[in-house]
């Protein structure tokens, strides 16, 4: 199977100038006629107006299990989180928002609190508002949360990869914090949302014994 | 005296009856959806409302809640304030029991605060949203939240509760003086270099007036040889009064190869704005190297037939 050389001359020239001609006929022919794009340019008059719906279901509770004396919960596991579902048919999609409900925490709201008043200091990012690795001070006991990167709407450059590389951030009372976009509709199965979240009772902390606990509520609303 | 009495009450209670605003007179009402799947949980719409009212005026709406749970479940309403996110790309921010800066939550009058729903069971909850006399000129934002309450099973006695709700945005407009004021302020891809498809399109509007801002229009995408070779919509996108939103669309094309040019040309009625653009190149390189493979390989069997073979026309 070998050719003269000025055969493999014309292998060549003959190639190179089928290339361009498709590439020509691509932009003076199909590109034009818009046989390639996305959008179908035929229109149709519809006269039912479908209006924008959400929904937004989240499992609960979320146990962390228990930390006996001192501890840390652990990494991201799915058992430690809550999957939160959402669906909606809006053109421009939806936001996924967190907060912990008010009051939640007593007078310390934003806390984990048990029976008895004792509270849980929420997760203390060096920058406000920016999910950090985990790192609690052996002299504090401090809660988080984070987006895993198994859900459906992640940003991985805010969140990391669950195991390898995780940031968290606390959960603020006052104004919600958004946490996931999605810029289309969803499917009609809808899009999963997994927040995890994590304890820590560092290592020289006296934390009283008790059942804590918090209320964080998720808020799905359109763009 | 007596008698007076009573007729003096009689008169309060139907005066009481009668003077009570229209709207508190609503009431929920409940209907039957045929065929509805049990997904486990409950779904609003609308989910963003307009209103242009004046200072003292008064609008019912009425929004939609599905129970989808699988069994009876009961709904609670809250209202809350809300503006555009501190980021481009954050759209909203609730602000809980706080004021936001354009505030209007207690202009919204919903007909209860809780109600109950049997599974596939659809209600219409009236909403009457009540413009003070002396309501500011310009938008106020509140929403309107709807979470399922609660059963003791899910409520957590050690650990974390989760609390899952929807809502629906109103974008409340006074009329008087407002300023409109807004433009297109960049429109970026997300890479110079895409080797697939989507191709991502950021589009930034800067809202600086009082009044929310819904530009519309299309982004024409343009080859290198400057045809229109597709049409992005833009459409339902609202900036909401001072802010800056970034609206993400994607160009998915069925082929695309080359160099290109996004530009947006957007309108506010009959205003253009200004004109953005930016360029990027699209080299899929797995049908690139297909391509190049099948025609070499086309080119290089006719030669050699052409060297072991030839045609001759019959003598």
């Amino acid at each position: 199977m070998t050719l003269v050389p000025h055969r493999r001359v014309r292998v060549l020239t003959v190639g190179l100038a089928a290339l361009l001609s498709l590439y020509a006929m691509m932009l003076f022919l199909a590109e034009p006629l818009r046989v390639l794009g996305a959008a179908d340019s035929e229109s149709v008059v519809v006269n039912l107006i479908v209006a924008a719906a959400i929904s937004n279901t989240c499992t609960t509770p979320v146990s962390l299990g228990t930390i006996t004396g001192t501890g840390d919960s652990g990494a991201y596991n799915a058992s430690r989180a809550t999957a939160c579902t959402v669906i909606t048919n809006n053109s421009l999609g939806y936001t996924l928002a967190w907060r912990v409900t008010t009051g939640s925490g007593g007078t310390s709201t934003g806390y984990m609190i048990n029976q008895y008043e004792d509270t849980i200091a929420p997760f203390s990012p060096a920058v406000v508002s920016t999910p950090e690795t985990w790192s609690v001070a052996a002299a504090a006991s401090e809660w988080g949360a984070r987006l895993s990167s198994t859900s459906t709407t992640v940003n991985t450059g805010t969140w990391g990869t669950d195991a390898s590389s995780e940031k968290w951030l606390n959960v603020g009372t006052g104004s919600t914090v958004t946490i996931a976009t999605r810029n289309t509709e969803t499917s009609g199965a809808g899009d999963t949302e997994n927040v995890g979240f994590r304890g820590e009772i560092g290592a020289s902390k006296s934390q009283p014994t008790g059942n804590y606990t918090v209320t964080v509520i998720f808020t799905a609303t359109t763009q | 005296m007596h008698f007076s009495l009573v007729r003096g009450v009689g008169i309060a209670v139907a005066f009481s009856l009668f003077a009570t605003p229209a709207s508190a007179q609503l009431e929920i009402r409940k209907v039957m959806q045929n065929n509805v799947p049990v997904q486990g949980d409950f779904m609003l719409g609308p989910t963003r409302l307009s209103f242009s009212l004046a200072p003292g005026e008064e609008e019912t709406t009425m929004l939609e809640v599905t129970n989808r749970q699988g069994e009876t479940a009961s709904f609670q309403i809250v209202t809350e304030d809300f503006s555009a996110g501190s980021t481009p790309e954050e759209a909203t921010k609730l602000y809980g029991a706080e004021s936001g800066p354009f505030p209007a939550r207690s202009w919204l009058v919903p007909a209860s605060q809780t109600f109950s729903l049997r599974h596939g069971e659809r209600a219409l909850v009236p909403v009457t949203v009540r413009v003070p006399v002396d309501a500011l000129p310009g938008d106020h934002y509140a929403a309107v939240l709807i979470n399922r309450l609660m059963t003791d099973e899910e409520g957590a006695d050690q650990g974390f509760a989760i609390l899952s709700r929807v809502g629906t945005l109103f974008l409340i407009s006074v009329e008087g003086d407002v300023i409109q004021k807004g433009d297109l302020t960049q429109l970026r891809t997300g890479r110079t270099v895409y080797g697939t498809y989507p191709i991502d399109l950021h589009l930034t509007g800067q809202n600086e007036g009082t009044v929310y801002m819904t530009p519309i229009g299309t982004i024409d995408i343009k080859n290198l040889l400057g045809f229109v070779v597709d049409q992005i919509p833009v459409k339902d996108w609202v900036i909401l009064r001072n802010s800056t939103r970034t609206l993400r669309l994607d160009w998915q094309p069925r082929f695309a190869l080359g160099y290109y040019t996004a530009t947006a040309h957007l309108k506010i009625g009959d205003e253009s704005l200004t004109v953005v653009q930016d360029s990027f190149w699209v080299l899929p390189i797995v049908p690139i190297l297909l391509a190049l493979i099948c025609i070499f390989l086309v080119s290089f069997l006719v030669q050699f037939g052409f060297s072991r073979f030839e045609i001759r026309r019959k003598s």
